[in-house]
């Protein structure tokens, strides 16, 4: 008996640790389209415009995951993947996302070193290339308001030398 | 009889000095410069005492049977015992970096000593310096007045109270704590600090040769810290925080690591003579490249020796941040800037684009630090974390990051400014598309503390642009209409 109430306790203990942790990866608000009866979900991605003045847009069916967190990683993956329809891809293709994680409205990407190394080493590719992530990702969620961008776990000042990404990054000054 | 015992010992196991030497003395008070006796042992110089209390005014009286002299000024004395590295200063034990010594009933100090702990113990200036042998003794006023520690919010503040704006040195120790290094920093009385529960452990003051050196030694790991400058009561602040348990991707403020506050902080420059140019890339690091092969780091520097040899003709001192094919750290060419005291800063550089349709030119400039309404954003969103130094109302952080925000925007509007010059003249001037004046946080023009721009001449990715880059005329027009922006710079804003 005495051991039947001990896994119980023990059982219930780790259902609360999960659920905390649920709440804790999933602070931002839920993908607006995704349904429990659908298993895809509709994203905006935002490409570079061929004269790269700006971003193109492009409407994408993905995967629907378990949680934002998941949604996030969808996002920045099709992302990677490139574009369907006319725009310039932005994130060289090797890139990997080894980490995405939110919190406090702001979305935390963990990206592999490819993402310095195939950089373009201009002014013009690093701004897309930013603009391209942080656009994508705010807008696909009303709760994130912010990026941060990190290479191999590590903050960095800069993807190819020209602009500082150690702030948050936002939307509204990455157009 | 027992000290007498101890004495004789001291004597017999103190070596005796070596080579005998001089060193050049020279007054700030006016008196006449001397040559006096000094002696060198395992590299280190030695002094009589009997010599340093006449340098220095001071008066000197010994008592042998003790193992001592005794040091008096207006207002200290200090007690140097012989064969102890601890002296006393007014009744308190201070540190010597070296022993006193006994030869041949003489009493000698290390040379360092003097400098380190003698001097600045009874409030005098001296200066060694042993490569030259040259000893400076004077008084200049002393511009570090106070050393002062604050604990509030659970933060220690430490604060160096100068007079006027003192630029400074901020070398991260590998200990992990921090040496700030004040230029030309002279102290009035020996400061330090020593607490034993608090963020900060200690603070430790020396005089060093070129200013004032302060080490800070910080409680342990896990603490976060920033310097900064303050104004008007002047100062250097040292903000040292536990850093929360998240914390890792904080918001980067950047304050610089080695500051330049001059005169072109008071509203209105002077003089708008300087200025640097910085061609963007180089040696291993090409920027991009064209499709036919020409690289951006040529380009930039066959434009920015135009742009020099222009700006020159104009009668203002340009340096080139680098004049041949080598690869500067961004820093380094910020740190250039500041360190010739220029006026102005002015990064040129080539766009690039995947695909070859991109066209054009565009001046960019710094974008403005962080709104009202952003900096209550960021406070809130952390709570707890880096920005809160800055965050707390009324603090004294609070008005130092102020201050140099206000310093920040200031450059930023000159910035601005210089940024349209540059456009507006390119645009009369070039016959590609102008892709206009553009705001963007670049690593290169963050910690120049000066109106600086960032020039991206044309797309070397497309091939009409790349063709133009390799030519001359297109190089020479593009310095000429980089310079004539400088020009009306400097005629607006110049006095």
């Amino acid at each position: 008996m005495k051991k039947f109430v001990t896994v119980v306790i023990i059982l219930a203990c780790i259902f609360a640790v999960w659920q905390i942790w649920r709440r804790l990866g999933g602070d931002a608000e839920a993908p607006r389209e995704i349904d429990a009866t659908q298993t895809t979900r509709t994203v905006t991605l935002y490409f570079g415009s061929r004269d790269a003045k700006g971003l193109v847009p492009e409407s994408r069916e993905i995967k629907a995951r378990e949680d934002a967190v998941g949604d996030l990683r969808g996002i920045i993956e099709a992302l990677i993947s490139g574009p369907q329809d006319g725009g310039v891809p932005t994130l060289p293709p090797a890139t990997r996302l080894l980490g995405a994680y939110m919190a406090n409205g702001t979305a935390y990407l963990d990206f592999s070193r490819e993402i310095v190394d195939a950089s373009t080493g201009s002014t013009a590719g690093e701004y897309v290339l930013v603009s391209s992530i942080v656009n994508t990702v705010c807008s696909n969620f009303t709760g994130l308001e912010a990026v941060r961008i990190l290479v191999e776990g590590e903050e960095v000042d800069t993807l190819g030398g020209h602009l500082l990404i150690s702030r948050p990054l936002k939307p509204g000054e990455w157009r | 009889m027992f000290r007498s015992a101890v004495l004789a010992v001291l004597i017999l196991a103190v070596p005796a000095l070596v080579a005998a030497d001089t060193a050049r003395v020279t007054f700030a008070d006016g008196r006449p410069s001397e040559s006096v006796d000094v002696m060198e042992r395992h590299g280190e110089y030695f002094i009589p005492l009997a010599d340093v209390a006449r340098l220095l005014n001071l008066t000197k009286t010994v008592d042998a049977a003790e193992g001592k002299a005794s040091l008096r000024s207006e207002g200290h004395e200090l007690e140097v015992i012989i064969g102890g590295t601890v002296w006393m200063r007014d009744g308190e034990p201070v540190k010597a970096g070296d022993a006193a010594m006994w030869d041949e009933g003489t009493i000698y100090v290390s040379l360092q000593s003097v400098e380190e702990t003698l001097a600045p113990a009874v409030e005098r200036r001296f200066r060694w310096s042993a490569g030259s042998k040259l000893i400076s003794v004077g008084l200049p006023s002393p511009n570090i007045l106070d050393l002062d520690v604050d604990i509030r919010d659970g933060r220690a503040v430490a604060t160096i109270k100068t007079s006027g704006v003192l630029n400074y040195d901020m070398i991260p120790l590998s200990d992990g704590n921090i040496d700030i290094l004040v230029r030309g920093g002279v102290y009035s009385r020996a400061l330090s600090y020593d607490s034993k529960a608090g963020l900060i452990k200690n603070i430790k003051a020396r005089q060093a040769g070129r200013g004032a050196r302060f080490t800070i030694s910080l409680a342990g790991e896990g603490l976060s810290y920033r310097v900064f400058p303050r104004w008007d009561p002047d100062g250097i602040v040292i903000s040292v925080w536990r850093r929360s348990a998240y914390d890792l991707p904080r918001p980067e403020l950047r304050p610089p690591r080695q500051l330049a506050w001059p005169e072109r902080f008071a509203p209105g420059r002077s003089e708008i003579n300087v200025v640097v140019i910085d061609p963007g890339h180089g040696g291993d690091n090409l920027g991009s490249i064209g499709p036919s092969g020409y690289t951006e780091k040529q380009a930039n520097l066959e434009i920015a020796r135009r742009l020099r040899d222009r700006i020159e003709a104009a009668g203002m001192e340009v340096f080139l941040t680098r004049n041949e094919d080598v690869l500067l750290t961004l820093e380094r060419r910020t740190e250039i800037a500041n360190s010739v005291e220029a006026d102005l800063f002015v990064s040129i550089h080539a766009n690039g684009y995947r695909g070859n349709e991109a066209r054009g030119f565009e001046v960019y400039f710094l974008s403005p630090a962080m709104s009202d309404e952003e900096k209550s954003v960021a406070a809130m969103e952390n709570a707890g974390a880096d920005m809160s130094p800055y965050m707390a109302s009324g603090s004294g952080d609070d008005v130092a990051f102020i201050l140099w925000d206000a310093a920040q925007n200031e450059f930023i509007v000159e910035s601005s400014d210089l940024a349209q010059y540059v456009n507006e003249e390119m645009s009369l001037k070039l016959d590609i598309p102008n892709r206009g004046v553009k705001q963007a946080d670049f690593v290169v023009l963050t910690g120049a503390y000066l109106p600086a721009i960032l020039v991206e001449t044309a797309f070397i990715t497309n091939p009409t642009e790349e063709a133009l880059l390799r030519d001359e005329a297109f190089q020479q027009t593009v310095a000429e209409a980089v310079a004539a922006g400088v020009m009306r710079f400097k005629e607006v804003y110049g006095r």
